[in-house]
């Protein structure tokens, strides 16, 4: 599902147009510049691969600022999932009181080496506890941000049923 | 003045006197709304073109360079548009049932609810903003952060409580006694909704809003999409205020012993005052002599 010259044109310069403003929003939102740039351009991704309904309706700019406001409901909601079931999957003593700041890197890292999987759960604290945004991440690791969102995903099923088992 | 909303019927020139800051402040308080909660989209978008419009007048950095943001669009973010959700929506998440998030819907519309929560907060705001900023009253001659509590009366809009919605066919007269009724069930005694409004002005509703630090009360009268605001904030405690003019588009109309700043900003006008532990201001499209004639009113209860 490609775009057309027609769309691509149009898309374009709605970027060129909006993609300031929809940063302010993001910005404010988020207060974090890379989390809100990659929300913005999530919004956008959107909008290509829903371009003939964004087109179509009788206000783009309203559409988009929508689908951002979506795009940062749930990259808040999901991180903070992440967060959450990773946090959740430490064995750490119960008189450690966990800050993110605090988590030893080598200590996670060590709680997951016996598992095949380890980059992974590498990733997952990429995004969870080191607050990369997906780009970043998938740049650190050279793959796609498609391939990385499959990986957090994959990684995430592996920790669910990591903590059902510990259940 | 930003190319949206140009030809709608709201004025959002307020916004273009308020600070950047105050303008974040709003949109963050917008972000942090239910998804589905009334947003008035119109305001901002208003909003945000207004910061990227400075930011580009007068750059920080804040923003990405938009070739630099296009190309790493093109080679990120294009190549992966298969796949019409959210990078962080995980078809088989079950974060939905756990945490009730809600994905992106299939459709998104434009949503643009004529009355909502954020239009109050964004209009009264707008409304007390433009008459300090906008006018020559500065506020650092408030005597108090008035600016900071502003801003922070934006972080407590979750505080609205109540709604009384008004039916069109209400007598205006009725109407105008409304308000000074609905602050009479909160205590407040005090003579300061006006019983006089232009002809055609109806009460549309009444929202109040309740914060350990103050009331908020505001009154919508419309006339056939033309709003006139009536704000009034309780303070917990009474403000050491100092008043200011320093220009000359700044009226003082003294009524009861009362002064009363009038200011105009294009065809608004914002009338603002204080007394005892309120805050006051009236805003709206409005001559100077209707403004007078409103001040005058709130007080001929008690001269008669």
């Amino acid at each position: 599902m490609g775009l057309n010259d027609n769309q691509r044109r149009a898309i374009d310069e709605l970027y060129q147009n909006m993609f300031n403003p929809l940063s302010a929003y993001a910005q404010s939102a988020l207060n974090d510049r890379t989390l809100a740039e990659e929300a913005v351009q999530d919004t956008f991704r959107i909008a290509c691969a829903r371009a003939d309904k964004l087109l179509s309706s009788p206000n783009p700019k309203g559409w988009l600022l929508n689908a951002l406001k979506y795009v940062i409901q749930n990259m808040v909601r999901s991180r903070a999932y992440l967060n959450s079931i990773f946090i959740s999957s430490l064995d750490f003593d119960e008189n450690i009181i966990l800050e993110e700041a605090d988590v030893p890197d080598p200590d996670v890292d060590l709680l997951y080496s016996d598992l095949s999987v380890g980059e992974d759960y590498k990733l997952i604290k990429k995004i969870a506890l080191d607050r990369y945004s997906m780009l970043e991440a998938a740049q650190e690791l050279g793959i796609s941000i498609e391939a990385c969102k499959k990986r957090v995903q994959r990684a995430k099923r592996r920790l669910k049923k990591r903590l059902e088992e510990k259940n | 003045m930003p190319e949206f909303g140009k030809n709608k019927h709201k004025d959002y020139s307020a916004f273009d006197n308020m600070s950047t800051e105050m303008l974040e402040d709003i949109l963050r308080a917008d972000s942090q709304l239910p998804i589905n909660e009334d947003s008035d989209n119109e305001a901002i978008l208003y909003i945000m073109e207004v910061i990227a419009k400075r930011e580009k007048e007068h750059p920080t950095g804040r923003f990405q360079d938009g070739h630099q943001a296009w190309e790493s669009f093109s080679e990120n973010y294009l190549p992966f548009i298969e796949d019409d959700k959210s990078l962080y929506d995980f078809e088989d998440d079950f974060a939905e049932e756990q945490t009730g998030i809600k994905y992106l819907p299939s459709t998104i519309p434009f949503q643009s609810h004529k009355k909502s929560i954020l239009s109050r907060v964004v209009f009264v705001t707008a409304a007390v903003i433009a008459l300090l900023f906008a006018s020559t009253v500065t506020a650092s001659a408030f005597g108090f952060n008035l600016w900071g509590a502003v801003a922070q009366w934006t972080r407590d809009t979750f505080g609205f409580s109540t709604t009384a919605s008004i039916s069109e066919d209400s007598e205006q007269k009725d109407s105008a006694n409304r308000l000074q009724n609905e602050l009479n069930q909160y205590g407040i005694t005090t003579a300061l909704a006006p019983t006089w409004y232009p002809d055609g002005y109806s009460l549309e509703n009444i929202d109040v809003a309740e914060t350990p630090a103050r009331t908020t009360f505001i009154a919508t009268f419309d006339n056939n999409g033309q709003e006139i605001l009536i704000t009034i904030v309780a303070m917990t405690d009474s403000p050491n205020r100092v008043y200011e003019k320093d220009g000359d588009d700044v009226t003082v109309y003294s009524v009861n012993q009362i002064k009363h700043y009038i200011m105009t900003n294009l065809d608004n006008i914002n009338v603002v005052w204080a007394t005892e532990n309120y805050e006051c201001s009236i805003s709206g499209v409005l001559s100077l002599k209707d403004a007078e004639k409103m001040i005058d009113s709130i007080y001929e209860r008690n001269s008669s």
